[in-house]
């Protein structure tokens, strides 16, 4: 790393600390799931280090406990994942340039947490001229920083998890707790009135479709904020020529 | 033995499918240019990401099936909410989830 990368790197790893109890909460309500559920505690810790993807761990461990063919359970992690296809469509505007496998790493350690943070800084993606200008690849190494954070917070949360499952009762509602503190991240993206409509609508969405299998609830969610986004932007999109 | 066997092929699995998922698009690499539009309209998606996998927790029972459970006995929306107002107004993560655990818990005694 050159020093200009170094510095963007640490500035990316405190942005997302600066969030740590949501992340670390989040973590440890995982792990907890995890350890609670039929899987070892080897297998577990195996799952959390390597799979790195709380909303389909969860969704796969009763699946294990019934004991589904191992291929419908994948499909339920992809459905589940299915936010993160839509993820990579902006990510790969801004990072399309890259080697094959480091695409790959990118994508694999962009979770909620750094994929909402980075497309907040940087919105839209660099020209090729500005890209051929910023030699140290400022933004890439913010986005690693932030990502090599958001892991070993995530890491740290569920490994504690389940390890200190069996001292945790079930009645303190500790799921709650992880809920309250994903609050810290959504509000202060409610800034404006756009942002505010498309969070309604993904909520009543959300809510009123939850029935549905594969977490398809995030997606028509997505959807239909996307809409309501775009209908009530009032920004310029066309500037006249 | 057959199925602790079965449980590491899983993991892997859904190691590579985790990869797979959110690289989908990156794989494409510079043969795809992806349209300035398409780009505008995910502008909010990561944001309604995360409001829907919270907005359930919230309004609805942690067992819940269905929106069918809604009903405002729930503790979750009375924590939800009194944690929601507590972050607005001192933008602390520590009061935040003690005003709305605190809720949440005398929720469940009194409702």
């Amino acid at each position: 790393m050159t020093s200009e990368q170094k510095r963007a790197f640490i500035e990316g790893f405190k942005e997302m600390s600066r969030f740590g109890v949501t992340i670390l909460t989040w973590g440890f309500v995982t792990g907890i799931a995890m350890a609670k559920s039929s899987l070892t505690v080897h297998q577990a810790l195996t799952m959390s280090l390597l799979v790195y993807a709380g909303s389909s761990q969860l969704a796969a461990l009763p699946l294990i406990t019934v004991g589904l063919p191992i291929w419908m359970i994948l499909i339920t992690s992809f459905m589940v994942n299915l936010r993160f296809v839509i993820f990579s469509l902006g990510l790969q505007a801004h990072f399309s340039y890259l080697p094959m496998w480091r695409r790959i790493l990118l994508g694999y350690m962009t979770a909620d947490f750094s994929y909402f943070f980075y497309i907040k800084r940087y919105p839209t993606p660099q020209s090729t001229s500005e890209r051929h200008a910023d030699k140290d690849h400022v933004r890439l190494y913010w986005l690693i920083g932030m990502q090599f954070s958001n892991w070993a917070l995530w890491q740290v949360g569920s490994i504690a998890g389940i390890f200190l499952a069996s001292q945790i009762p079930n009645s303190w509602g500790l799921e709650f707790a992880g809920a309250i503190a994903l609050l810290a991240i959504i509000i202060p993206m409610l800034d404006r009135a756009a942002a505010r409509w498309a969070a309604l609508a993904a909520t009543v969405v959300a809510v009123a479709t939850y029935g549905l299998p594969f977490r398809l609830n995030i997606v028509l969610a997505i959807v239909a904020a996307l809409i309501v986004g775009m209908v009530t932007d009032r920004t310029p999109r066309w500037v006249a020529p | 033995m057959q199925i602790d066997l079965n449980i590491y092929l899983l993991i892997i699995g859904m190691a590579w499918v985790t990869a797979w998922s959110r690289s989908f698009f990156l794989i494409l690499g510079e043969h795809v240019k992806v349209p300035d539009w398409a780009l505008e309209a995910i502008r909010f998606a990561p944001l309604a990401a995360m409001v829907a996998i919270l907005a359930p927790e919230i309004f609805l029972p942690a067992s819940a099936s269905s929106v069918a459970q809604f009903n405002l006995r729930l503790p979750n929306i009375w924590g939800g909410v009194a944690a929601i107002i507590a972050f607005y107004l001192t933008r602390k993560m520590l009061i935040t989830l003690i005003v709305g655990m605190g809720v949440f818990t005398a929720a469940r005694f009194w409702l």
